[in-house]
C-alpha cells in the first residue's frame, strides 16, 4: 500500500475517522481509562493491516522481532543479565542478515572463489525490514544504556516498532523520541489535521511530480549510458541526486504528515541537504534519522574520535561502509558508503589543516563553490548507488570526465527540479536568517480556515494531480 | 459545531471553485485539447472541435489552433479548395506535440513553396489500418489531385486486424460528446485529469496494432492479409486518380554499447516493400534517415525534453526527416 495510492487514501481515511470517533464525548465516557489504550490498539491493528497488505507472513516476522526486543528488555531490566541484551541485539541482526544479506554473501563468496552458485535461500525480502530492525535495536540498546525505561505494555512497544506512517521507509525513530508520546493523550485534532494534510500534500508533490518525472529521464539514461554525451550524463547524475532526495524526503514528509494527523510527531529526516558545504555537513542534513542512528549505535561504540586519528578514520570508514550496506545487499551500496567514508576522512583532514593554518572565515564565493562541489561529489557518488554494477557506475563517471560524445538531452524536469530546489533552499535560508537562526527547512503551510488558504491548498493539490507522473515508479527506499 | 462546519463547507466550496478556475487557467497553456466529435463525412473516425486554440505540455510543448475543419493545418479549409497531397496518419502526423510550424505537413508545404498544397488530416489513433478503413471517404471528401500519404510507425499488423480494416469492421474510436460530458471536456483541467488517470496516462504511447500483432503469425497469413489491405489502398487511389505513398518511420532503439538500431524486422520490411511495389504504391522508408541522424549527429527523432529521450512521439527532427523523405519521394515520382 503506497502512500500515493487510492488504497492508502481509503485506508488512512478509515483509520482517521475511527480515531476521530474516539474524540466523541460519549465514546470517551464509555471507554473511560481505556481510551488511550483503545486508540493505541486501533493504531497497532491498522499498522499490521498496512504491513500485511504486502504479505501477511511478514507481519509474523515483525511480531516475533517485537516480542524478542520487548521481553529481552524487560528481562534485562528485571535480572540485569546481559545475555538478554545480547539476545535482543543479535536476534534482529540475525533476522536482517538472513533475509537481506545471506544470499548476497553466499553469491559473493561463490564469485570470489569461482565456485558454482549454491546454498542461496529462496526467501522474500520483507519491505522495510532495515527500518524496523534498527528501531527495535535502538529500543533494546537504549534500555540497556538506561536512556529509556523498559516498556511494560506490549502494545506500546509493538506500536513503536510497527507505527505505520514510518514503518516501511522511516524516519527511523528512536525509542526515546516516540515511547514518551505513547504515554500522553494524543489523537486527531483540527490543528493537527490542518498541518498534517498539508505536510502530506507537500510530500506527495515532491514524490509524484518531481521525483517520478525525473525518474523517466534518469532511468532512460541509465539503461544506455554509452549513447549519451558527457553533459547529459552529468545532468543525469544531478537529476538522480534530486530524484532520490525528492522521492525519499517526499516519503518522509508524507510519513510526518500522516503521523501529525494522528497526533504524533516524527523527527525531521532531511534539512536542506544540498546546501551542505562539505560531506560532514551533508550527513547532518541528509537522512538524519539514519546518520544519527549510525553515529549513536555504531560510530561511538566503535570508539568514535576518542582513540586517536587512525582509529577515528577507521571508524568513519567502517561506519559509512556499513551504512552503505544497510541500504541494500549489493557492492554498489558498499562502494557508495565507502566513498562517503573516504570523503568524510578527507574533510576531517582538510578541516584540521585549515584550523592549523588559521583559516576560519569563509566568503560567499567560497561558500558557493563548496556547496557546488559537495553537491557534485554527492551526485557522482549516487551514480554508483543507482548503477547496476560498480563497473557500469565508473564507466559513467569516466564518460563524464573524458567528455564522451553522444546524445545531448536537456531534461525539462531536471532543470525545473534544480530551479525549484534552489529556490526553496534560498527561501528557507532567507527565512532562517530573518529569524537569526541557522538555515533550516520548513513546511510552508497556510490556514485552512480561510477561503484564501483553502484556495491555495486545493490549487496545490490539483496541480500535483495534474503534473504527477502516472506510470509505475515505486519509492526508492522501499527496497531497503 | 454544526454551524461552524457549515461555514467551513461554504468556504471550502468557494475555494474549490476558485482553485478549479486557477487550474483551468494554468491548463489553458499546459494542456488544452479540443473536444472531438464523430466525423460525419467518414474521412476519419473523429474530428477535433474546429478553430480551437490548443496547447500540450505533457509530451513536448505545442501551441496552435485547429483549422475550421478540425484538423491541425495552418490554413482553413474551404470545400473545393485544390488539395494536391492528402496526408493521413496517426498522432505522429497530427503533430500536437511539436510547434505547429514544425509538423510534417507544414514543412512539406514550405518545401513545395506553393507548387503543391499538402492538407493534413492526421488524427490520434489513426494507425495505418484506420487510414485504410477511411481512405475511400477521405479521398471522396478532399479529392486530392495528385497524392495520398498514409503514415505508419509499424509494419506489424495482426492478419485479423488487416482483414477488419479492409471489410470496414475495425472497431470504431468512440467520441464522448453531448451534454455534461462535452461541458466537462471543455474544462481543460478536468480534461487533463481524464486523460492522465482514466485513459492510461498522459505520457503513455502504445502501438495497439503492433501489440496485437506481437502474437506469433505465420508469414503466409501476414502476406495474404497485407495483400488484401494494400489491394484496397491501390484500388481506392486508382479510383480517385492519385498515387498512394506509405511512409514508414520506425523508432530507433538505443543499445547498451551506445549504438542505435531501428526497430524493424528486415524480413517483414522486405515483404511490405515488395507488396507495395507490386501494386504501384510508393513505399517511403524513413529508417535510414532516422539511423543516420543518430549515427552522424547523435540526434534522436523521437522523444521530448519533458519525457524520455528516444521514446514516444516523433519530435521536430522526426517531422523534418519524414517531410524530407516524402519530398524526395514525390519529386522522384515526377522525375
Amino acid at each position: 500500500m503506497l502512500f500515493n495510492s487510492l488504497s492508502f487514501l481509503i485506508f488512512f481515511t478509515l483509520v482517521a475517522v475511527l480515531m476521530a470517533l474516539t474524540n466523541l464525548a460519549a465514546v470517551k465516557h464509555t471507554l473511560g481509562e481505556r481510551l488511550t489504550r483503545t486508540r493505541q490498539l486501533i493504531l497497532l491493528l491498522a499498522s499490521y493491516v498496512f504491513y500485511g497488505w504486502w504479505n501477511w507472513a511478514c507481519c509474523l516476522l515483525m511480531l516475533l522481532l517485537t516480542l524478542v526486543c520487548h521481553f529481552c528488555s524487560l528481562c534485562w531490566a528485571k535480572t540485569g543479565r546481559r545475555v538478554f541484551v545480547v539476545l535482543g541485539v543479535v536476534f534482529p541482526l540475525l533476522i536482517l542478515g538472513i533475509f537481506k544479506y545471506f544470499n548476497f554473501f553466499v553469491d559473493s563468496f561463490c564469485l570470489l572463489f569461482g565456485i558454482a552458485r549454491a546454498g542461496t535461500l529462496r526467501i522474500l525480502l520483507p519491505v522495510g525490514i532495515s527500518f524496523y530492525t534498527f528501531q527495535s535495536l535502538s529500543y533494546t540498546i537504549d534500555v540497556y544504556r538506561g536512556r529509556v525505561e523498559p516498556e511494560r505494555d506490549f502494545v506500546k512497544t509493538a506500536l513503536y516498532v510497527a507505527f505505520f506512517p514510518q514503518l516501511v521507509a522511516g524516519p527511523i525513530v528512536k525509542a526515546g523520541d516516540f515511547l514518551p508520546q505513547l504515554h500522553e493523550e494524543r489523537n486527531i485534532s483540527l490543528g493537527n489535521l490542518e498541518q498534517g494534510v498539508q505536510i502530506f500534500a507537500f510530500g506527495l508533490f515532491k514524490k509524484i511530480v518531481l521525483a517520478d518525472n525525473l525518474s523517466v529521464f534518469v532511468d532512460a539514461v541509465h539503461q544506455t549510458p554509452a549513447a549519451y554525451g558527457a553533459g547529459t550524463l552529468l545532468l543525469m547524475a544531478y537529476a538522480y541526486a534530486l530524484q532520490i532526495y525528492f522521492d525519499f524526503s517526499g516519503y518522509s514528509d508524507m510519513a510526518v504528515g500522516c503521523a501529525r494527523v494522528l497526533g504524533y510527531a516524527l523527527p525531521r529526516n532531511f534539512n536542506l541537504p544540498y546546501l551542505s558545504r562539505n560531506v560532514s555537513e551533508f550527513w547532518k542534513r541528509w537522512h538524519i534519522s539514519l546518520s544519527t542512528w549510525l553515529q549513536e549505535y555504531l560510530y561511538i561504540p566503535l570508539g568514535g574520535n576518542r582513540r586517536g586519528k587512525a582509529r577515528t578514520y577507521r571508524n568513519l570508514l567502517l561506519t559509512m561502509t556499513i551504512g552503505g550496506l544497510w541500504h541494500g545487499a549489493a557492492w554498489t551500496y558498499v562502494a557508495w558508503g565507502a566513498l562517503h567514508g573516504i570523503a568524510l576522512c578527507a574533510h576531517k583532514l582538510y578541516a584540521a589543516w585549515r584550523e592549523k593554518r588559521g583559516f576560519t572565515r569563509r566568503g560567499p564565493v567560497w561558500t558557493a563553490i563548496s556547496v557546488f562541489l559537495t553537491f557534485t561529489y554527492v551526485s557522482l557518488c549516487l551514480v554508483v548507488f543507482r548503477a547496476d554494477s560498480i563497473g557500469k557506475a565508473f564507466s559513467i563517471i569516466a564518460a563524464i570526465f573524458t567528455l564522451q560524445r553522444g546524445v545531448t538531452f536537456i531534461s525539462f524536469w531536471a532543470v525545473v527540479s534544480l530551479v525549484l530546489c534552489a529556490a526553496a533552499t534560498a527561501a528557507a535560508v532567507v527565512r532562517s536568517r530573518r529569524r537569526g537562526a541557522k538555515p533550516e527547512g520548513y513546511y510552508p503551510t497556510v490556514s485552512l480556515n480561510t477561503v484564501g488558504g483553502l484556495t491555495v491548498f486545493f490549487a496545490f493539490v490539483g496541480l500535483t494531480l495534474a503534473l504527477g507522473y502516472t506510470g509505475a515508479s515505486p519509492f526508492i527506499y522501499f527496497q531497503f | 459545531m454544526t454551524k461552524s462546519l457549515l461555514q467551513w463547507s461554504g468556504k471550502a466550496l468557494l475555494a474549490g471553485l476558485l482553485a478549479l478556475a486557477l487550474l483551468c487557467l494554468f491548463c489553458v497553456l499546459y494542456y488544452n485539447v479540443p473536444v472531438h466529435y464523430a466525423n460525419a463525412d467518414g474521412s476519419t473516425e473523429y474530428k477535433w472541435e474546429p478553430s480551437r486554440f490548443y496547447s500540450r505540455g505533457t509530451e513536448g510543448f505545442a501551441l496552435g489552433r485547429t483549422n475550421n475543419d478540425g484538423f491541425n493545418n495552418l490554413r482553413d479549409y474551404t470545400p473545393g479548395d485544390p488539395i494536391d497531397v492528402l496526408l493521413m496518419g496517426s498522432s505522429h502526423m497530427e503533430g500536437f506535440n511539436t510547434a505547429q510550424r514544425r509538423n510534417t505537413a507544414v514543412i512539406l508545404n514550405d518545401r513545395f513553396a506553393g507548387e503543391k498544397y499538402v492538407y493534413n488530416i492526421g488524427t490520434a489513433g489513426h494507425t495505418l489500418l484506420y487510414c485504410v478503413k477511411h481512405l475511400g471517404a477521405a479521398l471522396d471528401t478532399y479529392a486530392p489531385g495528385q497524392y495520398v500519404i498514409l503514415e505508419t510507425d509499424t509494419l506489424s499488423f495482426a492478419p485479423a486486424d488487416m482483414d477488419a480494416a479492409v471489410d470496414g469492421t475495425l472497431a470504431d474510436i468512440p467520441s464522448h460528446t453531448g451534454g455534461l460530458i462535452t461541458l466537462m471536456q471543455k474544462l481543460p483541467y478536468l480534461r487533463l485529469l481524464y486523460t492522465k488517470y482514466l485513459s492510461g496516462g498522459g505520457q503513455a504511447f502504445g502501438g495497439g496494432d503492433a501489440a496485437r500483432a506481437a502474437e506469433a503469425v505465420s508469414p503466409a497469413a501476414y502476406t495474404q492479409s497485407l495483400g488484401s489491405l494494400l489491394d484496397r489502398v491501390a484500388a481506392e487511389s486508382q479510383a480517385h486518380g492519385v498515387t498512394a505513398l506509405v511512409v514508414y518511420h520506425p523508432a530507433l532503439r538505443l543499445l547498451a554499447d551506445g549504438t542505435g538500431a531501428v526497430d524493424v524486422d528486415p524480413a517483414q520490411l522486405d515483404v511490405f516493400r515488395a507488396q507495395c511495389e507490386l501494386r504501384g504504391i510508393v513505399f517511403v522508408d524513413v529508417s535510414a534517415r532516422v539511423q543516420s541522424a543518430y549515427d552522424e549527429r547523435a540526434e534522436l527523432a523521437y522523444g521530448f525534453s519533458n519525457t524520455a529521450p528516444g521514446i514516444g512521439h516523433i519530435n521536430a527532427l522526426g517531422h523534418r526527416l519524414i517531410a524530407e523523405a516524402l519530398y524526395d519521394a514525390i519529386t522522384a515520382q515526377e522525375g
